[in-house]
């Protein structure tokens, strides 16, 4: 195998070592124990917000959806079949979550709607829904999925959202890609180590081997 | 010249390896496979719109809210049914604080309060929805069928049929409720020995008295026609030459609802009105009314005609093949008349 092959292995097997080693690590820290992915932002006003299929039923795995409520606020959520929801919500305002961001473990939420702040509570397409003072959380197990959750807000605004998906899997699979990252690290390291060193005995190999050495040698054994 | 030249191709395998590093890690959608994260599934349009806890707990709730709203008087009461009830469920409730609470049975559906069991929902998710749902007195032993109806996703469900089961009657396999089963036109009698209305209407003309029109392909070998049929003869001879006795049912149509079942037959719930009339012969001056009449009547006693109008809410079976039955019935009495 020629140096410049030797040298590219030990560099790829040392940069994936290390993605994926600090990757592992980092996800390690923010999962925990329990595989615990948790998405938040921070919210204002009283629009309603709408969490479609495409944030909460993207994994095989329960889905956690926690709103905060201004003081004093009775904060609703519920759940329903997609198209459900969208025919409860109507013309009201509010505003849609439109994904996760992974680096900084934050919601994307749209702008909100025009319409005005409505009540859903009553409107009888809801699979499960809970009503509480300032704080209410629901599960969703994915059973019913696709399914699209509807928070809103009576008596004050809503103040913090937070979506948390539990996987334990995420937890091995981070732990492992750490150690995996881990011993490919060492790998590059030892190829690129194994690299030098059969340079340097090539290198004194060739060096024995030249007319000057061998003038040397000539001249010693005179 | 010698350390240039060596550098190169270590600069160009190190960005050749972060290339390669970051397509490995970040593309091809083989990192959200290995994490488990998959496209959303796409809704099934054509299933029940709800799940079976969801409705259970509707249901409840609904049954709950009509005994709580039958059990008040005045105008409070009647806006506190007209909240939760429509249809034939509404006129029947109504009629029934007419008369006053004393005259419901006590095997009457609506104050059945027992754990509802969802027997089918409407399919698809468009409105109007349905709800097809049964409770079991443990009292009187009497199974009822009801039917909640939502009109629009901003309405709730309401009760909009409730009729008790005939002893010994059966409901025909229905679709499994997660598929949900579809609503049957009333005029549609494709595959069904008779169209839904005109099941009604045949069995409507079959129970009437003196002269029921009979039709081969309606029975009336039911516990409620026959009891009724009894009942008016028995009427009949005790009134003797003084008086005779029509009983005149006709089906109100708009109140029908229709849902098909598994062996491509479908169950219907309809309302008829009955109009019962004594009508005075020569020989009688007068006839005394009795009490439940009265009531309603406004008039102890008739001198020439005495008329009653009762809500009768039925539930047929209409098949493929075979003769239309009824396995549900009530009667309440609504208004009357007297000369």
């Amino acid at each position: 195998m020629s140096t410049t092959v030797k040298r590219l292995v030990a560099v790829l097997l040392g940069v994936l070592g290390l993605v994926l080693g600090i990757g592992g690590l980092w996800f390690v820290a923010h999962l925990g124990g329990s595989g615990i992915a948790t998405f938040r932002t921070t919210l204002s006003g009283s629009e309603a917000i709408v969490i479609p299929p495409s944030v909460l039923n993207r994994v095989a795995a329960p889905v956690t959806v926690s709103v905060q409520g201004s003081p004093g606020s009775a904060v609703w959520i519920g759940a329903s079949r997609p198209s459900d929801a969208t025919s409860a919500v109507g013309a009201a305002a509010d505003r849609q979550v439109t994904g996760v961001d992974v680096s900084d473990w934050t919601l994307h939420v749209g702008t909100a709607g025009t319409g005005k702040a409505a009540s859903f509570a009553r409107a009888d397409v809801w699979h499960a829904q809970e009503t509480d003072t300032e704080r209410v959380s629901l599960t969703l197990e994915q059973a019913n999925a696709p399914e699209t959750v509807v928070v809103a807000v009576d008596k004050g605004s809503l103040t913090d959202l937070t979506i948390s998906f539990e996987r334990k899997a995420w937890f091995v699979q981070s732990v492992v890609a750490a150690l995996i990252g881990l011993f490919l690290l060492l790998a590059g390291i030892l190829t690129w180590r194994l690299d030098l060193r059969s340079r340097g005995t090539s290198e004194g190999s060739r060096a024995a081997g030249s007319p000057v050495a061998r003038a040397r040698t000539e001249e010693g054994s005179e | 010249m010698t350390p240039r030249g060596k550098s190169r191709p270590s600069r160009r395998a190190l960005v050749g390896a972060v290339a390669v590093a970051a397509t490995v890690l970040s593309g091809c959608g083989v990192g959200s496979a290995v994490v488990g994260v998959h496209p959303a599934p796409i809704e099934a349009t054509t299933a029940a719109p709800i799940t079976v806890d969801a409705a259970t707990r509707i249901v409840a709730r609904v049954l709950d809210e009509v005994a709580g709203a039958r059990a008040m008087k005045g105008a409070k009461g009647v806006a506190a049914r007209k909240a939760v009830m429509n249809g034939a469920a509404l006129a029947f409730a109504e009629a029934a604080a007419k008369v006053s609470p004393s005259t419901t049975g006590a095997d009457e559906p609506l104050t059945v309060a027992s754990e509802p069991e969802v027997l089918a929902m409407s399919k698809g998710v468009g409105w109007p929805r349905a709800i097809l749902a049964t409770t079991l007195d443990p009292k009187s032993n009497v199974q009822s069928l009801h039917v909640l109806t939502s009109a629009a996703a901003a309405q709730p469900f309401v009760l909009t049929a409730s009729v008790p089961m005939l002893q010994g009657a059966a409901l025909p396999g229905l679709p499994k409720i997660t598929q949900g089963t579809e609503f049957v036109a009333p005029d549609d009698g494709e595959g069904l020995v008779l169209a839904p209305a005109a099941a009604l209407a045949a069995y409507a003309k079959a129970i009437a008295f003196p002269k029921p029109t009979a039709n081969a392909k309606v029975s009336t070998a039911d516990g409620f026609a026959t009891s009724l049929a009894a009942s008016a003869a028995a009427q009949k001879k005790a009134l003797g030459a003084l008086a005779n006795l029509t009983l005149s049912p006709t089906v109100v149509p708009e109140q029908t609802m229709v849902f098909r079942l598994v062996d491509g037959g479908v169950v219907v719930f309809g309302r008829m009105n009955r109009l019962d009339r004594i009508t005075l012969t020569d020989k009688a001056k007068e006839v005394t009314i009795p009490p439940t009449y009265a009531k309603v009547i406004g008039k102890s006693k008739a001198t020439k005609a005495l008329e009653v109008v009762s809500i009768v809410p039925v539930v047929l079976v209409v098949p493929p093949q075979g003769k239309v039955t009824a396995i549900g019935a009530a009667e309440q009495l609504a208004a009357g008349k007297a000369q």
